[in-house]
């Protein structure tokens, strides 16, 4: 029963996000891509397959980060502003499971997103005879990963503010929680007990989205893919921290008047 | 046709108009010698803009060709702190490549086990990115990143470790194509950059240790003495430390040449800008006067063997540096 009404509220962030066009932004990013690809063909790539596939794992990151925190964050504002959320709410679903459909939702439109850069990146990547190894899938279905905590983020932030500061705020972690994370752990040694505690906190609660990227291994040489093991605690970290994320949007989202 | 056609169409035109004429900028933001105090691009947006792109994108370049060498593995700097705590660097098991890079004093970005404590997430975090124990790691083969150095000099030509430290990767091919290749890289540096003494100065060290063609390495020598002795206020640090090497190699080629008056004036000048320059210092000094003509020749021969030695040496760390700078 459940499973019916989550497909039905996914199905309807996808087809809003067709309606608006957004995947047409994915197709020009893509064709971006194809683009400045062009352009370092013009240098020659020989002795550049690192840099290459490097460049590629990098752009792919960012523009799927962008549509994952653009597509998470307007969702629920939209629904409440535009009042087509009050139809929503007089069908038979809990509020717990409206972000539960919506985050579904938008995890599918990040996905799809995602999956056509990388398509398009693997014909640019083709064109240069990049040769294509098992890290590579590795690295899609990691990244995947990541993509839904990201989602999950972007969601939680939106119930707690205003659409911009929830992507902007979304934008800084997906992009630096890594750099923060070093920082404290940089930081760590010379510190007081204290002081070490709340590092430890900040470290554990910020989303540390850098573990779901193998674009590194996946860009240089000799890298060995990883093992089963190392990508079943990846899921298990996305499927906590989402859980998480999901709990706390619906502590703010079950009690806020609309 | 309507007006906003035209106002379009015009539009059109002056904005394709301004972007033809756009190379007459091209001194203005890069001019031959940077200002002191306020540059051009402190205080024009759009030259700013175009300039910071450009830094931004060869810097960016610059620090992948670092990440290469090391087969992806990030590395940085160890700070104050970690020194004073005793913390060495991971130190690197080869010594060819000491002229472009420094690793006695860099860690891996990604923190080793026993300096991390973020348990099972650190280690979750180590098995999915390029991390592994680097101490006394080898490089990749420095030449992978040889396209990185012709793109970053493409994009930003005034970029000077782009063509200086590209040059010294195309040269470590000892044959003559690869000293052929190293200079047409330097001079395409030098069309771009004319009056730069890095590298002047690095054309003329070529021609002086791999042609032995004292002749033409003076001739590239006294043109970066006068290029950087016309206003030394613009010289950066890095800049006035190539200055002194120029002074260093134009003495010595002088001495090997038989010049000996020229030889002696280099150094009486170089001194005068760099008075504490060891190894002019050491070229100035007079053979002691108790001493025999065999044993002043023999004395002579041991301080040249030591002068020679030293600037060699120094041009390898000028190189170090510039890596570490960045």
């Amino acid at each position: 029963m459940k499973l019916r009404v989550y497909k039905a509220l996914a199905r309807g962030v996808v087809l809003e996000s067709v309606r608006r066009k957004d995947l047409w932004v994915v197709a020009i990013l893509g064709f971006l891509i194809l683009i400045a690809s062009g352009a370092l063909g013009f240098f020659g790539v020989e002795g550049m397959e690192s840099f290459v596939k490097d460049l590629a794992a990098s752009v792919l990151s960012l523009f799927s980060a962008i549509v994952a925190v653009m597509t998470s964050c307007r969702l629920l504002p939209e629904e409440i502003k535009q009042r087509t959320l009050y139809p929503l709410l007089a069908r038979p679903i809990s509020r717990l499971d409206l972000l539960i459909g919506k985050l579904l939702g938008a995890v599918l439109v990040t996905w799809i997103a995602f999956l056509m850069l990388c398509a398009l990146t693997a014909v640019a990547l083709t064109t240069f005879h990049v040769h294509f190894e098992p890290i590579m899938a590795q690295y899609v279905i990691a990244k995947m990963m990541g993509l839904v905590v990201l989602c999950a983020l972007s969601l939680t932030l939106s119930t707690y503010m205003t659409p911009q500061a929830a992507a902007t705020l979304s934008m800084v972690l997906a992009f630096g929680s890594t750099v923060i994370v070093r920082g404290l752990v940089m930081a760590y040694e010379t510190s007081s007990p204290a002081i070490q505690w709340i590092y430890k906190f900040i470290a554990a609660a910020l989303p540390q989205l850098g573990v779901f990227d193998l674009g590194g291994r996946a860009a240089n040489l000799g890298w060995a893919p990883v093992s089963a093991s190392v990508l079943a605690q990846l899921f298990l970290y996305m499927a906590a921290y989402t859980l998480a994320m999901v709990a706390i949007s619906w502590s703010k989202f079950r009690r806020q008047a609309i | 046709m309507s007006a906003a056609f035209w106002a379009t169409t015009a539009s059109c035109g002056l904005a394709i108009a301004a972007g033809w004429n756009a190379t007459a900028l091209r001194d203005q933001v890069n001019p031959p010698h940077p200002v002191a105090g306020l540059e051009f691009h402190e205080t024009h947006a759009s030259a700013s803009l175009l300039g910071q792109f450009r830094t931004s994108t060869s810097s960016w370049l610059w620090l992948r060709t670092d990440l290469y060498l090391h087969n992806g593995v990030e590395l940085r700097p160890l700070t104050k702190g970690e020194r004073d705590a005793g913390h060495k660097g991971v130190g690197s098991a080869e010594k060819d490549l000491g002229a472009a890079m420094n690793d006695d004093s860099v860690v891996t970005s990604i923190p080793s086990v026993d300096r991390d404590f973020r348990g099972w997430l650190g280690n979750l975090e180590r098995a999915t990115s390029t991390y592994r124990d680097m101490h006394n790691h080898t490089h990749n083969n420095p030449e992978q990143a040889l396209p990185l150095f012709r793109l970053m000099t493409w994009i930003d030509p005034n970029f000077i470790e782009g063509w200086t430290v590209g040059a010294t990767v195309i040269a470590r091919d000892r044959t003559d194509i690869g000293f052929e290749k190293a200079l047409a890289y330097l001079n395409e540096g030098l069309a771009a950059n004319p009056q730069n003494v890095q590298i002047l100065n690095d054309i003329g060290f070529m021609y002086a240790t791999r042609k032995k063609d004292l002749k033409t390495a003076v001739g590239y020598l006294e043109r970066a003495r006068e290029a950087g002795s016309k206003d030394t206020s613009h010289l950066s640090d890095e800049e006035r430390d190539e200055l002194a090497q120029v002074y260093r190699w134009l003495a010595l080629c002088y001495r090997d040449l038989g010049e000996r008056e020229k030889m002696s004036a280099t150094i009486r000048a170089g001194l005068e800008k760099f008075s504490d320059d060891p190894v002019l210092k050491l070229l100035s000094d007079p053979p002691p006067v108790f001493l025999t003509e065999k044993g002043r020749a023999k004395w002579e021969a041991a301080r040249n063997r030591r002068a020679h030695e030293e600037t060699e040496h120094a041009s390898e760390e000028a190189h170090s540096h510039e890596e570490d700078h960045h």
